[in-house]
């Protein structure tokens, strides 16, 4: 879903042209999104529909977001 | 299980005729689907009701079954998960998503691309998934309906025992729409166990 173009969820872009977007092993996920706002809130909207599709529940507070930039954040 | 394997000449007949009346019925025969649910200790104090896990035990032919169907599985996985899932899928291996983490990060700090790493937990992933849902993909992923009518029997037709200092208690069955979980929930999303 994530890789649906329709909701332009954008995902890193990697040297060697190659792109990163997610990355699972079994339940275990990870998410590489374009730290901007409006693609994070996109990223939401997608794990928000599968959700609700498949019963499947995030533990937010078992769940890690990293700030992966030498660059200081400069929203919140 | 041991017998399956030492008395495979006695044994696969009564198999392959139990298997091939479910597929003409399309019903398990109870016996079949029927669990036993115990408890065993953890650690600890065994007076504390946390300190013991319940746990499902199916019937070896069950097993066999599920073993059967999940073999069959198999030979599609490669083609049906993406690749950047590395559960399951043999030739695929956790140590791919280490080095992806390793690069992605690495070029996050060189780049200066904005990198947020959104690492979830999903609660109870086997269990909460919704049945319905696993069918529906199933057939969206271009499995047959008699392919998925094997696995709904696996699930749909299940019933319990609680078995309670050596004493099993009367059968119950479990209510699809309900949202009990069944230790054997990782099938669909662990084929091979």
């Amino acid at each position: 879903m994530l890789a649906d173009p329709s909701y332009k969820v954008e995902g890193l872009t990697l040297p060697k042209g190659g792109l990163v977007r997610d990355q699972t092993f079994v339940d275990d996920t990870a998410l590489y999104l374009q730290g901007s706002p409006p693609n994070l809130d996109r990223a939401q909207n997608v794990l928000n529909v599968f959700c609700r599709a498949s019963e499947a529940k995030i533990n937010w507070h078992k769940s890690a977001t990293i700030w992966a930039s030498k660059k200081e954040r400069d929203w919140q | 299980m041991e017998i399956f394997h030492e008395c495979v000449e006695e044994t696969a007949p009564i198999l392959f005729q139990a298997f091939t009346a479910m597929l003409c019925t399309g019903r398990a025969s109870a016996s079949i689907n029927k669990g036993l649910i115990t408890l065993i200790p953890k650690a600890g104090d065994r007076a504390k009701l946390n300190n013991w896990r319940p746990i499902t035990l199916l019937g070896s032919t069950y097993k066999v079954l599920a073993k059967i169907l999940a073999g069959r599985v198999k030979v599609a996985l490669t083609h049906i998960i993406r690749p950047n899932q590395t559960g399951f899928v043999e030739g695929r291996s956790i140590i791919d998503n280490t080095f992806m983490a390793q690069e992605a990060l690495e070029w996050a700090e060189e780049s200066e691309e904005d990198l947020v790493l959104l690492l979830l937990d999903f609660e109870k992933a086997f269990d909460r998934i919704e049945w319905g849902f696993l069918f529906t993909t199933l057939s969206k992923l271009g499995f047959s309906e008699t392919w998925v009518h094997w696995v709904k029997t696996l699930y749909l037709e299940a019933s319990f025992a609680i078995r309670v200092n050596g004493t099993n208690w009367t059968n119950f069955s479990v209510d699809p729409l309900s949202k009990i979980g069944l230790s054997s929930g990782a099938l669909l999303i662990h084929p091979g166990h």
